[in-house]
């Protein structure tokens, strides 16, 4: 197994296709939005918070890619979950193709609902209420403590906007890898670099888009 | 044909009577020949026939992957440490973990599938008979987009369906809309197969053909218009075909159709029809397909040895079965391991899967590709990345070990290192941006443009495409003469040497040998004599390039 590459923390995302997954990792790694094709297969992105190395894992939503799955659940300590707001078909896979695959994950996995596309939400017409996405994520959640938590593992975002999109993963970061306020101050904002960009060798070759 | 003037074909034996069997090349000459094996294709264009069909893949739980898997599990239960065991079962069941172990790999894929099939069984009878209501309403929208001007227009048609006619891909149009259509298809199959226990192959009507192939419980057909025979279309949908088994492995697809005659095969295959389509404009394109052999980045020899032997050494790790870089659809690089060759048309899905793929550009990827000539029963994990920041060239990783993503991740990280510090990967980039070679390099006048393949290696070469053949018409025109020498040398019964045919804007000359397949393009009025000294002259010329146009040495872990 790797040891230079060996991520303190396993996060990925789940979700059906075309909901706006490659979307959102984009969005925050690299602040762009650019439109994207379908993922194949799952795609690895290394991040740095603070001293720590986390491991992003991007999966595709096709369902002939499911047998991925189990490689990228295994170790997993948590799990966005990812929804279009705008349908609410994508809102039931989370419960119906997802529950049984996220078995494969840290037991003490924190799973975070995300509904996507907030920016073409007609928030007078919605499909899913803010109150039916943080049901599902208390339920999902179940074995965790919620005190522990500034907020309920429920967001609700938009890449084109960048409504939110930091706020989701500080918030699995800050859960998983606690730092400290000074911790914080030190690493400052670039505390969420690409480790790639950190060796001389090789500057920036991941580009998201 | 009413362009033709004048055509001569002959066996070489018969040829030599000006021209002299000593323009003729003497075979230990020939140009980018190899007995070092790195792709191997035993079968031939002239082998592909319906009779094969039938008996070709046999899922069988001896494929490559399994026994290599197998290997594997033996390795490691061989090992005294119980940690290097936790994925095999108890060593009191040693012979079946052999089975068991070998499934991790395909297996977790295929039921997951197969899970979803059961469920959607329900579905499926639900949707049918709200069909069965509609009946008029479907046929006449069918009726009035097949017969829209758009979709009458398109010079090639390929369509997969099911035995039961239900529609699974098209290339042109939504396939949701040529329901009629392809149940005509399907009957017109079905009729000839029931009524006279036969196959049908083809019909040609007017200036169209139209051919048939059933395969696994799926019917291709493909329609043209174009210079295809029904051997070359044949060959196409033989490539679709591959590009299923590819996405689905064939023991994923029988067991499907052995559950569900009526499985909507479009579930498992959604988001794949971008592999499908990017494959039939490849095969417009790229004479590689044609030929079942693949080109070469054109690269001194000594940087190519650097790249294979810097991949050799920094990817020394077990159950990595293939590692290759390619760049712009050519080959740069293969590594392989021992005993086990990449077939040339497994190559051009694995070029497909890349070429048809945005997404591998964004971060290193970790995705199953199933390569039905090396095992159609399961899947192999391809680690893919792009060494450059362009996203030029990209190395690809092919494991049997679908936890060896990690691993694979820090070969990838030392391979890219060395080749950026020895100026490999920039000497890449350079040869890239250079157009390969230009027709005048070879200095004979009159060649407007050739393909050589070396049998032996399936690789060819060609000149860039020049004027006259630079406009999308003039190239496509250009690609009929091939198909037409193509077909003329190998499907008129008996396989022709060399064939000479001139026609009203051009001259072709081809010539086939054990070692060589050559096909010649030169002006309107050159003569058979000249002809033949031209391509001696070529072959020469192609000889002494060859170590940069071909990879002649085969690389192994
Ligand atoms: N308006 C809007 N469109 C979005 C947003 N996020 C994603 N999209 C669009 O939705 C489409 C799908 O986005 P992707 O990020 O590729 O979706 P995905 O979930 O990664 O899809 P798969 O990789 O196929 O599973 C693209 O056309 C995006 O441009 C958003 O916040 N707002
Ligand atoms: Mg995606």
């Amino acid at each position: 197994m790797s040891t230079k590459k060996k991520a303190d923390l396993k996060v990925i995302i789940l979700g059906d296709y075309n909901v706006g997954k490659t979307s959102l990792i984009c969005r925050y790694i690299d602040g762009t939005f650019r439109p994207k094709d379908p993922t194949v297969g799952a795609a690895f992105f290394l991040k740095q918070w603070g001293p720590h190395n986390v491991a992003v894992w991007d999966t595709a939503g096709d369902e002939r890619y499911s047998g991925l799955s189990h490689f990228y659940c295994r170790g997993a300590g948590a799990a966005i979950l990812a929804f279009d707001l705008n349908s609410s078909q994508t809102f039931e896979s989370l419960w119906a193709r997802f529950g049984s695959i996220l078995e494969a994950a840290n037991e003490d996995c924190l799973k975070v609902v995300v509904g996507t596309k907030m920016d073409l939400l007609d928030q007078s017409n919605r499909d899913i209420t803010p109150e039916e996405g943080k049901k599902l994520a208390r339920e999902l959640n179940e074995h965790l403590d919620f005190k522990k938590m500034p907020h309920e593992p429920y967001f609700e975002t938009s890449s084109l906007t960048n409504q939110n999109v930091d706020e989701v993963f500080q918030f699995i970061f800050q859960y998983c890898l606690p730092l400290s306020a000074e911790q914080k101050k030190k690493y400052g904002k670039g505390s969420v670099i690409d480790l790639i960009e950190n060796s001389d060798e090789h500057k920036s070759t991941r580009r998201c888009c | 044909m009413a362009t033709e003037i004048r055509e001569a074909e002959q066996n070489a034996s018969v040829s030599d009577s000006d021209s002299g069997q000593s323009d003729f090349i003497e075979t230990n000459e020939i140009p980018g020949k190899s007995s070092n094996t790195l792709l191997v294709a035993n079968d031939s264009f002239e082998d592909l026939s319906y009779a094969e069909l039938n008996n070709t893949i046999v899922a069988s739980p001896m494929g490559t992957i399994n026994s290599l898997v197998k290997k594997k599990a033996k390795r490691s239960l061989s090992l005294p440490e119980r940690e290097h065991v936790e994925d095999t079962v108890s060593e009191s069941e040693v012979d079946d973990s052999e089975v068991e172990t070998s499934e991790i790999c395909d297996d977790s894929q295929v039921d997951m599938i197969e899970a979803r099939v059961t469920e959607l069984s329900l579905q499926e009878t639900t949707s049918q008979t709200a069909d069965a209501q509609i009946p008029h309403l479907m046929t006449n929208t069918d009726t009035d987009y097949v017969n829209s001007p758009e979709w009458k227009r398109q010079k090639k048609h390929i369509f997969i369906l099911s035995e039961s006619g239900k529609p699974i891909y098209s290339r042109h149009g939504n396939e949701d809309k040529l329901v009629t259509i392809m149940g005509v298809m399907q009957a017109l199959v079905s009729f000839v197969a029931d009524s006279n226990k036969d196959t049908l192959r083809s019909i040609v009507a007017g200036d169209h053909k139209f051919v048939f192939m059933t395969r696994d419980h799926l019917t291709f057909v493909g329609v043209t218009r174009g210079k295809e025979s029904t051997q070359q279309m044949f060959l196409q949908l033989t490539y679709m075909y591959n590009q299923v088994i590819s996405i689905l492995t064939h023991s994923t697809l029988t067991r499907i159709f052995k559950q569900h005659r009526n499985y909507d095969l479009r579930r498992p295959l959604s988001g794949a029809e971008k592999f499908f389509d990017n494959l039939l404009n490849l095969m417009d394109v790229e004479p590689g397909l044609l030929l079942t052999s693949v080109r070469c980045l054109p690269l001194d020899s000594n940087v190519r040895d650097i790249v294979s032997q810097t991949i050799a050494q920094h990817a020394k790790v077990k159950d990595l079965v293939f590692a290759l870089i390619i760049a712009q659809n050519q080959l740069v690089a293969v590594v392989r391991m021992k005993k086990y060759y990449l077939h040339p048309m497994d190559l051009h899905l694995i070029l497909n899967l890349i070429n048809a793929s945005e997404s591998f550009k964004a971060a290193e990827s970790w995705t199953p590709i199933c390569l039905p000539k090396f095992d159609a029963a399961g899947f192999l994990q391809a680690h893919v990345s792009y060494l450059d920041e362009e996203c030029q060239t990209c190395l690809l990783l092919l494991s049997v070990d679908i936890e060896a993503f990690y691993t694979l991740s820090e070969c990838k990280a030392k391979i890219q290192e060395r080749l950026i510090k020895y100026n490999a990967l920039a000497a890449i980039n350079n040869s890239l941006k250079r157009n390969s070679y230009s027709i005048q390099q070879c200095s004979i006048s009159d060649l407007r443009h050739f393909l050589y393949k070396s049998r032996s290696t399936a690789q060819y070469t060609s000149p860039e495409l020049e004027a006259p053949y630079n406009t999308k018409e003039e190239k496509e025109r250009l690609f009929g003469l091939y198909y037409y020498l193509h077909d003329r040398i190998h499907t008129s019964g008996r396989t022709l040497k060399i064939l000479f045919h001139v026609g009203a804007y051009e001259t072709l000359l081809g010539w086939v040998t054990t070692g060589f397949e050559l096909y010649a393009v030169f002006g309107p009025l050159v003569t058979k004599m000249s002809a033949i000294h031209a391509v001696n002259k070529l072959l020469r010329w192609i000889k002494k390039e060859e170590d940069r146009l071909f990879i002649l040495s085969s690389v192994t872990f």
